[in-house]
């Protein structure tokens, strides 16, 4: 009979098997049996590592079972702009994998990094990032610094993108590398960025920052364009039934779409090759999305709805980056997230930290309290 | 001491192929001549074919990511993309040599499909591969769907995509993101080893406690009030001498809507529709049947382009129940910090 009974079953289906790849690799693979028989996981507690010279990147792990292994350690690399690969550059990243690790990688993690996995000493994870360094390539992503900045393809291969996500990741990256590689925050900060408001990105959901291309004028509707398409069976009735804000109205030969109504929702945009994203374009940054933590699961707030998008320097963009990353620095509390600590403080008072100019892009509605307090210099000098 | 890290990220132009780079900002418009292949084309005319795998869950060998380089060598000029949703993508693909690509691949155990009105590539964390933290196998339990729902993945008959994430303890970034939500749950109180507890930060244990269950005890340790604890990791993530976990009681919950894209009504977090469900591996039956219960319902109650969220926000999340059959309980109701938002206080009932 063989030893691994559980590993053979998951080894079989049409979908691919992580079982069969784990055992592809030095994997200790009677840790993966040993959990799915006991029904609980035989790893131990983990940790930042500390590699001499490098601040973040490298993560510890112990084992429950030394029987098997002691430990076995990870090091994440930081993903390429837009996550495009040439094989050439890849069967690099893999001949370290091999060389260092156990053979095994995670592509990609929850924050689209590749993590190699399988590392025993400290000696391996400076080995694996100076030859990484080498190639260009970067490690980080860990403990509690600015993670790695996914995007999504953006212009590279999107229609959608309303900005250029892959060379913003490219800037921010540089720009912020040494608190990518250097923990100085209460806890982490994820930042995520998506092209446009489809938000392949999850950058609300998902970032304590969210870095998300919106535009402010109206869809552009090519009109000769789609009276084409719907000749040729595109259904518009359909989309305009589908659009959230009723903003659109066609006549057969004509598109209007209501300015007073139109949300820049995508919709119409995504479904007809006619209708492209408006001019006037940049960024929307959110804050304060995540899963864990002490209040529980939080969608992102607007912080900033929209921030022009200026390279080379990205000068508006950094200052606000900057500013959220100094409040959270001075205000939140050790293993504190950002949406809680603004849960905490109160979204108003966040708000006047940030320095933000108040606008009804700022909330879905004005508050139903009137639990305000008045500072003195605002009662014009009556107390 | 040698100079470590500061390099950044690779510049965008050194791993995109001459058509991107070309037609960089100028995509105009795509088609999908079959699941899994999306055909891009520009304005000046170029096209860019794609063509899209699942991935096994969490981890791949080199050995396999080497023979993926090898086909991108011969069929896509070197290039390819790792998705958001982890599928892989060969890039720039020779438009002949599509049909013998997708033969190698499929031949290799990566089925070609995961766009538009299909199942997506599941996304899944390591768990009881490489985490001290999980209450259940994100890994088995999406090799387990991905077998089930193979047949949504490589055809475009749902009415619209379907997106499974799969975490497997509360610390999952990516369960309530997805359309449906796999998240582990720990029922068992935590335990504190005392000798261990000299390590730890004790402050920041005992704020780190949503509902204040952490009591300092002597000079060093901490008791926790077992009442008081609902299960959401804070204490065991910060701390190495509090433990969860236990064979008898862990298990998983079902979530259900969660979306991120402003079509629609918007972005969301999915709700906790199934609170517990048990560890039952190889083959996780009960995970299985859960989301084919609730996959089968949208499928047949959807409109043609409607989300699983957008479904249930128009039919009412008292119809969602009926209509899937899944049960009622008390843990639907939230108590916690939401909890007063989430009650009902319209009148508008969908007997
Ligand atoms: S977020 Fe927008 S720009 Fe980015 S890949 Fe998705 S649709 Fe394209
Ligand atoms: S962008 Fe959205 S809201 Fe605006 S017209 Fe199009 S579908 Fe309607
Ligand atoms: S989601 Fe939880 S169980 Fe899964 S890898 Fe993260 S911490 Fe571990
Ligand atoms: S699991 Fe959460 S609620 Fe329970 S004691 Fe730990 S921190 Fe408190």
């Amino acid at each position: 009979m063989s030893d691994t009974p559980y590993m053979d079953e998951l080894s079989r289906g049409p979908w691919p098997s992580h079982a069969k790849e784990l055992k592809r690799t030095r994997y200790p693979v009677e840790m993966y049996e040993e959990a799915m028989k006991e029904k609980y996981t035989q790893w131990g507690h983990g940790g930042m590592s500390n590699v001499p010279g490098l601040g973040s990147g490298a993560i510890a792990r112990k084992s429950r079972r030394p029987d098997i292994i002691s430990h076995s350690h990870l090091i994440r690399v930081l993903g390429t702009p837009g996550n495009f690969y040439k094989a050439s550059t890849f069967r690099k990243i893999c001949k370290i994998a091999d060389k260092y690790g156990d053979g095994s990688l995670h592509v990609l993690t929850t924050n689209y990094n590749i993590e190699i996995c399988g590392l025993m000493s400290n000696e391996d994870m400076k080995g694996v990032t100076l030859e990484l360094n080498a190639m260009g390539f970067d490690v980080g992503s860990a403990g509690d610094a600015i993670r790695n900045i996914p995007d999504c393809m953006g212009p590279a291969l999107c229609e959608y993108a309303v900005v250029d996500t892959p060379r913003l990741k490219h800037f921010l990256t540089k720009h912020y590398i040494d608190d990518i590689q250097f923990p100085r925050f209460g806890y982490k900060i994820k930042t995520k960025m998506s092209g446009c408001p489809n938000e392949c990105g999850k950058a609300v959901l998902h970032g304590d920052v969210g870095i998300i291309g919106v535009f402010r004028d109206l869809p552009r509707v090519d009109n000769e364009r789609l009276r084409e398409w719907a000749g040729n069976g595109g259904n518009i009735a359909l989309v305009c039934d589908n659009c959230p804000a009723d903003a659109m109205r066609w006549d057969n030969r004509k598109l209007v779409i209501d300015g007073d109504r139109c949300v820049r929702c995508m919709y119409c945009i995504n479904r007809v090759p006619a209708i492209k994203p408006g001019d006037d374009r940049g960024v929307a940054i959110t804050v304060g999305g995540k899963m864990k933590g002490k209040f529980g699961p939080m969608k992102g707030k607007v912080v900033f709805p929209f921030i022009e998008i200026t390279p080379p320097d990205y000068k508006e963009l950094v200052r606000a980056f900057d500013r959220i990353c100094d409040v959270f620095d001075e205000h939140g509390l050790k293993k504190e997230r950002m949406g809680d600590m603004i849960q905490r403080i109160g979204f108003d008072k966040y708000l006047e930290m940030l320095g933000v100019e108040v606008s009804p892009m700022l909330f879905s509605s004005p508050r139903r309290n009137t639990f305000y307090h008045w500072k003195a210099e605002e009662l014009g000098g009556a107390v | 001491m040698s100079n470590i890290g500061g390099v950044g990220v690779t510049p965008v132009e050194e791993n995109i192929p001459p058509v991107l780079l070309k037609n960089y900002g100028k995509w105009d418009t795509h088609e999908i001549p079959r699941p899994g292949v999306i055909k891009r084309i520009s304005e000046t005319g170029d096209v860019c074919y794609t063509v899209r795998l699942a991935m096994p869950p969490s981890r791949i060998s080199v050995a396999t990511m080497l023979e993926l380089c090898d086909l991108a060598d011969e069929y896509s000029g070197g290039y390819f993309r790792i998705t958001l949703r982890n599928s892989f993508e060969f890039i720039d693909v020779i438009p002949e040599k599509i049909d013998e690509l997708i033969g190698k691949a499929e031949a290799m155990g990566f089925p070609v499909g995961g766009t538009k009105n299909s199942l997506h590539n599941i996304m899944a964390c390591p768990a009881w591969i490489h985490c001290n933290l999980p209450a259940t196998d994100s890994p088995g339990i999406a090799k387990a769907l991905g077998d089930a729902l193979i047949e949504e993945f490589k055809n475009h008959r749902l009415p619209s995509w379907l997106k499974i994430n799969i975490g497997a303890c509360a610390n999952i970034e990516e369960a309530l993101m997805a359309d449906i939500g796999i998240i582990g749950v720990h029922r068992d109180q935590p335990i504190v080893i005392e000798e261990k507890m000299q390590i730890c930060e004790r402050p920041t244990v005992i704020h780190s406690c949503p509902t204040y269950a952490i009591k300092p005890k002597g000079k060093h340790s901490v008791t926790i009030v077992a009442e008081k604890c609902i299960h959401c990791g804070a204490c065991t993530m910060h701390c190495e001498a509090i433990l969860t976990g236990d064979p008898k009681l862990d298990g998983y919950a079902v979530a259900v809507g969660g979306k991120a894209s402003n079509t629609g009504s918007g972005p969301d977090l999915g709700r906790v529709v199934i609170p517990y469900l048990p560890n039952n591996p190889p083959r996780w039956e009960e995970a299985v049947n859960a989301v084919v219960q609730i996959m089968d319902a949208w499928r047949k109650d959807a409109n043609p382009d409607e989300r699983m969220r957008e479904w249930v926000n128009r039919i009412g999340w008292d119809r969602f129940f009926k209509k899937t059959g899944i049960m009622v309980s008390i843990k639907d109701i939230d108590g916690y910090i939401y909890g007063s938002e989430f009650a009902r206080s319209d009148l508008r009932f969908g007997w």
